[in-house]
């Protein structure tokens, strides 16, 4: 019964995420639910695996964008709680309870972001709960991939 | 076989019902939207005792009449005085659980359809679901993990009988699929339960509770006038003997469990509702996300002993 069919993160808690159409970036794709940061020309474009600067989710799929398309995304703050599942780099793991409260990098897959628990260094998101936790009929710590509940740190989210 | 790839959907959850995620709904030519329906059935209440505690913590005990039968004593001699064994306490602790949906008013108006308020009518649903969830996690961890007031797992071979004179009593049959022979098996011997004391205290079969990979063999067991899986022609005596509840949600595809006739909380499994699944809509201070509405329900699920079940993990 858990859940573990992956996708990208989703928010489930604090404000609801506030649109905007914002110009994309030449040439580069993406899914809706991937988290996005602003290149230097402004546009938009997917982060990078272990970004250490994040700044939108995309709300729409991109199949092929050029320098004049808008495209609908939203800007995140520090006080929306995703929900996404876990991995360390590639590789699907599970959630317990050793990764609430630490801080964590966006690992970036074919088109699926995730919370990378292998990563400690370059950090974007402080993990808030987990699903055998808050989710405790469907998941269990055993459950992979597992699922956290996490919050981006405001420095990643200011970042230029 | 085609690759879904092409047609699964990526789509966004911004916490609320946004028209650029459901952009099927704004589509002028689109000519039907249908309901994909949402089904949820409460299959496993009937198991459950339900007790409606007043605070978040649910503490559960027995008593009993049952003493030692009458010996042989003369007039004026010492009376032979016996008593009640007391019972096993388990505390279960209710947990709030909650969801709550939104909708933008740009969502609402530019609904063609008009179907935004059929999707965001479906909490009570999945609060009924989380219900079942619950009930099912017992039967799911009924040979592991959860343990009862006698602190054993549901199903288990060494209970203490609550006068531990008594010696032990057991509800788990050898793991084996579900058969004629194993039906039986535990039917007899839910017949011959004991009780505290050790004295037979027999449970009549009513109910099997089982997934639905062994439908069709319940059917048979139920249903067939001869003894199936024999060519002996013999009459089958568990033909109607009991009901059959298929558990869809149970996750193990061999296990089956056979319930009896004891009621009240003597059946042991416990379902503690503190708050009973409710709706209230959450006021916003933005005006145009509209519809929010948040459900809850606190609840707790677990068993103290269970001498009305007969488990079998089926593998």
């Amino acid at each position: 019964m858990a859940r573990t069919v992956k996708r990208n993160p989703w928010l489930v808690g604090g404000p609801p995420l506030e649109p905007i159409k914002l110009l994309a970036t030449d040439s580069r794709t993406w899914k809706a639910g991937e988290f996005g940061v602003f290149a230097a020309a402004g546009t938009v474009e997917p982060a990078a695996t272990d970004a250490v600067k994040v700044n939108v989710q995309f709300l729409q799929d991109q199949t092929s964008s050029t320098s004049t398309t808008s495209v609908w995304c939203a800007r995140i703050r520090s006080d929306h709680i995703f929900e996404g599942f876990t991995s360390t780099d590639d590789a699907d793991v599970a959630a317990t309870v050793a990764a609430v409260g630490n801080d964590y990098g966006i690992h970036v897959g074919s088109n699926y972001h995730s919370v990378n628990l292998g990563e400690t260094s370059n950090v974007a998101v402080c993990v808030e709960d987990y699903a055998a936790n808050y989710d405790n009929y469907r998941d269990t710590t055993s459950t992979s991939p597992g699922r956290v509940t996490f919050r981006f740190k405001a420095s990643v989210l200011d970042a230029s | 076989m085609a690759s879904a790839s092409a047609v699964t959907n990526w789509y966004a959850s911004p916490g609320m019902l946004d028209h650029r995620v459901f952009v099927d709904l704004l589509d002028k030519a689109m000519d039907v939207v249908w309901d994909r329906g949402d089904r949820v059935e409460p299959q496993l209440m009937e198991l459950f005792e339900k007790t409606t505690p007043k605070t978040d913590s649910f503490k559960i005990s027995s008593v009993s009449s049952v003493v030692d039968v009458p010996v042989k004593n003369e007039d004026g001699a010492a009376l032979p005085y016996t008593q009640p064994a007391p019972g096993f306490d388990k505390t279960l602790t209710t947990v709030n659980y909650r969801r709550a949906i939104r909708a933008t008013d740009d969502m609402r108006s530019m609904d063609l359809q008009g179907k935004v308020k059929l999707m965001v009518s479906g909490l009570p649903k999945a609060c009924l679901r989380l219900r079942e969830f619950g009930l099912v996690y017992v039967l799911d961890n009924a040979f592991a993990n959860e343990v009862g007031a006698d602190g054993m797992y549901l199903c288990d071979t060494s209970h203490p009988q609550e006068d531990n004179a008594a010696g032990t009593w057991d509800n788990l049959q050898t793991a084996a699929v579900l058969s004629p022979t194993t039906f039986s098996a535990s039917r007899v011997a839910l017949r011959k339960r004991t009780n505290e004391k050790g004295f037979v205290d027999p449970v009549i079969a009513r109910l099997l509770v089982t997934g639905p990979d062994n439908q069709e063999m319940a059917h048979k067991i139920l249903m067939s006038s001869q003894q199936p899986q024999t060519s002996l022609n013999d009459d089958n005596w568990n033909k109607g003997a009991v009901r059959v509840k298929i558990s869809d949600w149970l996750t193990s595809t061999t296990a089956h469990f056979l319930f009896g006739d004891r009621e009240g909380p003597a059946r042991g499994l416990i379902y503690a509702e503190r708050v009973a699944p409710n709706l209230k809509p959450v006021p916003y201070e933005d005006p145009d996300i509209i519809w929010g509405r948040r459900a809850k329900m606190a609840f707790a699920v677990g068993f103290t002993t269970c001498r009305n079940v007969e488990g079998n993990a089926g593998a």
